[in-house]
């Protein structure tokens, strides 16, 4: 359910904010725009489903125990 | 584009409303216990220097916001590195406010609600707000400000016949290690946050009042966080304050004035979430700037909605349970947040005021 929460939500800032981009005609920023809501979409959808992401925080941690 | 500008007075507000937003639920400097009005009299000293600092990195290049300072004095690749660490940072604090938001309704609104929804519609409200630009959202804070602050009056003069004075001693019990790290976690969150205002206040109308600006948020900001703080934990002690996630949201549900004035927590709430939309519109415009800045783009308004989503997404997989994100904010964060907060805007002013007096001086 959540999983296809996350694609209607991705759909709609698309349809409403991504296509207006396209008719301008700026190509940079398209590139930008689909490059990073792919991302989000990727990862909101996987972690809809369930998937284990791996969260870099761990590591984070590691790296200033080893300062302190 | 039209150029926008704010004014000093809505400069203050911006930061008092910002520093308090997030934690007027959250107890400062809690690891100190009781003796946490020490550790954020000390955090607000060492800070305001930082003010001042802040202060000249906006007025030594006028009309320029924090991307063009750090590529003027760290050079083209090295400013390049810098404004990559500063937008990591920037969008760290911000995920930490729409954590904080979502776990605060699963915590004590709804329990049932999924984190995603109050997490997403804060980012949509502040997404609208940031695509109308930092003028619109000064306006709006200059509206509200003045029954923000009534209502924080109205809940702490509410709480004081619950105050026992006994929770005030013994004083300095556990020695001066609490209260040091009280002092890096006030600094932390959230005093220190204020660094964000350099990539906004080129705005100012006038830049000479940049200094007063950020002193006098400064020192309301601790005068709030300082009373609201002391009041929370002498109501419900320092033990029990270090055990809850929101303390001074449970001070408030013991306000009880006869039978006919009960449940003021709401208006703690209401503060709350008028604070988190503030703080995440503040740094989700820094965020949308410094992206389009180091990726040379002129408009940072098209990139606002995807970069919120993406924010939104990785919020929710970075801590897997509510305890891992508080220890990480209590222990791991200032670590991670004074070097940006302190350390690089002092480095900062240092390589620019050179490189100033070497233009003069070969002029």
């Amino acid at each position: 359910m959540e999983a296809i929460f996350i694609v209607i939500l991705h759909a709609t800032v698309v349809i409403f904010d991504m296509i207006p981009l396209i008719k301008s005609g700026k190509k940079k920023e398209v590139i930008l725009y689909a490059s990073i809501i792919m991302i989000s979409l990727v990862l909101g959808f996987l972690y809809a489903l369930g998937i284990d992401i791996p969260s870099p925080v761990p590591y984070f941690e590691k790296l200033v125990m080893l300062i302190k | 584009m039209k150029k926008e500008v704010i004014t000093q007075k809505q400069g203050i507000f911006l930061i008092i409303i910002y520093s308090i937003g997030t934690s007027i639920v959250i107890v400062t400097g809690v690891s100190a216990k009781i003796d946490l009005w020490v550790s954020i009299i000390i955090a607000t000293i060492i800070i305001i220097p930082m003010g001042l600092i802040y202060a000249k990195l906006n007025s030594i290049l006028p009309e320029k916001d924090l991307c063009d300072i750090l590529e003027f004095s760290w050079g083209k690749v090295l400013g390049k590195i810098m404004i990559s660490l500063y937008l990591l940072y920037i969008i760290n604090t911000s995920f930490f406010v729409l954590r904080d938001i979502a776990e605060f309704f699963r915590l004590t609104v709804g329990s049932e609600t999924p984190m995603i929804v109050p997490a997403m519609t804060l980012m949509f409200v502040s997404a609208f707000a940031v695509k109308n630009g930092i003028e619109v959202l000064a306006r709006f804070v200059s509206f509200i400000f003045i029954p923000v602050v009534l209502f924080i009056i109205l809940d702490n003069t509410l709480l004081l016949p619950n105050v026992d004075i006994e929770n005030f001693k013994p004083f300095m019990y556990y020695g001066w290690k609490p209260v040091i790290k009280g002092v890096f976690n006030t600094i932390a969150f959230p005093i220190g946050e204020i660094v964000a205002f350099t990539a906004i206040f080129h705005t100012l109308k006038d830049k000479k009042v940049a200094k007063g600006t950020y002193i006098k948020g400064i020192l309301a900001t601790g005068i709030i966080l300082l009373i609201s703080s002391l009041i929370s934990v002498l109501v419900i002690g320092p033990e029990v304050a270090d055990i809850y996630y929101f303390p001074a949201y449970i001070a408030t549900t013991r306000i009880s004035i006869g039978n006919y004035l009960q449940s003021v927590e709401v208006i703690l709430a209401f503060l709350f979430t008028i604070g988190c939309f503030v703080k995440f519109s503040i740094l989700f415009l820094c965020a949308s700037n410094l992206l389009t800045k180091l990726l040379a783009f002129d408009d940072y308004r098209f990139i606002v909605l995807p970069t919120g989503l993406l924010i939104l997404s990785v919020a929710r997989i970075l801590f897997k349970s509510t305890s891992e994100f508080y220890y990480f904010t209590a222990t791991i964060w200032p670590y991670y947040a004074i070097p940006f907060q302190i350390v690089f805007p002092i480095i900062t002013l240092v390589l620019a005021e050179t490189k100033l007096r070497k233009k003069k001086n070969q002029n």
